[in-house]
């Protein structure tokens, strides 16, 4: 289980945010700007909140009362970056295995699975510049999964791509959270994809949780009455 | 017959200032980059000065520190019992510390052409700091990081003023190109002058010009094209 019990000032106004995740797909949902992605880097360890306490299981990521602050490379936390963030410079492959420290026969299997479950074993020598947005997509998870982390974050994992790929890699996500048991803690502003990933919903506004917004439940009567 | 001495010295002297510049020069882009700090503003423009002062007021300050009784003269005297004014090693001196802002600037510049991205994915994915510098951001420095080891080569092999400070003029020992050419042109005698002014200009233009046509084809075939 993941608890995250958070405080960090920005620009605009101040994140507090304070919310637990068990094994399951916790989205956070908000307007842009409202502090998702802060909340998501805080989580990984690529931003410092300024007061309070994350905590994994037993493992305290960050904690302002002991002073605290394990380095992302040691959290051992996936995420997943809006645009991909794949290196440029290295093959499909290459940045797939940049997360193994050590190949085994385990990694090995794992890296069968994962290419095979997600369609992506005839690209793997390419180089990132000839991939799809759906493809880029797909490396990415496999990317993020390879290194075998406790937690997954996915920054608008879908926002980047088209209708079909959309709904097609909504389904994978689903699916590879499922299969990898860890918790997923996905952001977006689309409520579509929101409602699509079926988990909880944590709603933000202004780096507060918020109520579920007024044009959130009209959408889910639409939602009702077409399908 | 012209003397190949001083041209095999200052291809010496300039390669071997090469290995200073490119260690300092990127260590110093890469560290100030990361860090913040209040004299940050001061200690870059300390940086960037042996490019705008005349390489003479360059020259003295360093004849200043390593001379018999500067600080660091004294150091060497004491420690290694050797000194390093009037030596080849000066000149080496006198090429690093000219080409080093040339070097700094490039660096600098294409450190801040590397998307923080890459390099917060690589740390997610359990990388170092250390695994990040060499497996992220020096490839995808690397255009910016060659085209400052061209200038800072070219500047290097060009040095004059700072050289002639501190290394002097020993032909044979410590006379670089550059020095030559002035002696030989002030001692009339053009014609050896000449062809040491066309050896460096051609070593330069080549060096220069291979660059431009090496990042042409970087861009060309470049893996980074569609993804930024």
């Amino acid at each position: 289980m993941l608890t995250v019990d958070i405080v960090k000032i920005l620009p605009d106004f101040i994140l507090k945010l304070n919310f637990t995740v068990n094994n399951n797909v916790l989205v956070l949902f908000g307007p842009s700007g409202c502090g998702k992605t802060t909340t998501l880097r805080c989580i990984a360890g690529l931003t410092r909140p300024d007061d309070g306490s994350i905590v994994f299981g037993k493992e305290i990521f960050y904690s302002a009362e002991e002073q605290r602050f394990v380095p992302p490379k040691d959290r051992n936390v996936g995420y997943m970056f809006q645009d991909y963030a794949l290196f440029p410079h290295m093959s499909v492959n290459n940045n797939i295995w940049y997360g193994v420290k050590q190949k085994s026969t385990k990694t090995v299997e794992n890296y069968e699975k994962l290419m095979a479950l997600l369609k992506i074993g005839h690209i793997s020598a390419r180089p990132i510049h000839q991939l799809s947005g759906g493809e880029k997509q797909r490396v990415a998870l496999a990317r993020a999964l390879m290194a075998e982390p406790k937690i997954l974050l996915l920054d608008e994992p879908l926002s980047a791509l088209d209708c079909d790929t959309r709904l097609e890699l909504r389904g994978e996500l689903k699916r590879m959270q499922l299969i990898s048991g860890i918790p997923f803690v996905l952001v977006t502003h689309d409520a579509d994809e929101a409602r699509a990933m079926g988990g909880e919903v944590l709603f933000i506004d202004r780096g507060r949780q918020a109520p579920a917004p007024a044009h959130w439940k009209k959408c889910i009567c639409a939602h009702e009455q077409f399908g | 017959m012209i003397e190949w001495q001083p041209v095999i010295l200052s291809i010496k002297v300039a390669l071997m200032s090469l290995v200073f510049v490119t260690v300092f020069g990127v260590a110093c882009a890469y560290s100030m980059r990361r860090l913040e700090f209040p004299a940050k503003a001061a200690l870059e423009a300390v940086f960037t000065l042996p490019l705008v002062l005349p390489p003479v007021v360059t020259g003295f300050i360093l004849l200043v520190m390593i001379g018999k009784n500067g600080p660091i003269g004294r150091l060497f005297t004491d420690y290694f019992n050797t000194q390093l004014i009037f030596t080849p090693y000066a000149a080496v001196l006198a090429g690093t510390v000219v080409a080093f802002p040339l070097m700094y600037q490039s660096t600098k510049a294409a450190l801040q052409g590397v998307d923080a991205r890459f390099e917060d994915a690589a740390r997610t994915l359990g990388a170092g700091e250390w695994r990040v510098f060499w497996t992220v951001t020096l490839p995808l420095a690397w255009p910016g990081l060659v085209a400052g080891v061209v200038l800072s080569f070219a500047r290097a092999l060009g040095e004059f003023g700072a050289t002639i400070m501190v290394a002097g003029n020993i032909p044979g020992k410590t006379q670089t190109l550059p020095l030559a050419i002035y002696f030989a042109a002030e001692s009339n005698d053009l014609s050896t002058a000449g062809i040491y002014v066309l050896i460096i200009s051609g070593i330069t233009f080549a060096a220069v010009y291979w660059l431009n046509i090496w990042t042409k084809t970087k861009v060309k075939t470049s893996s980074y094209r569609g993804v930024i």
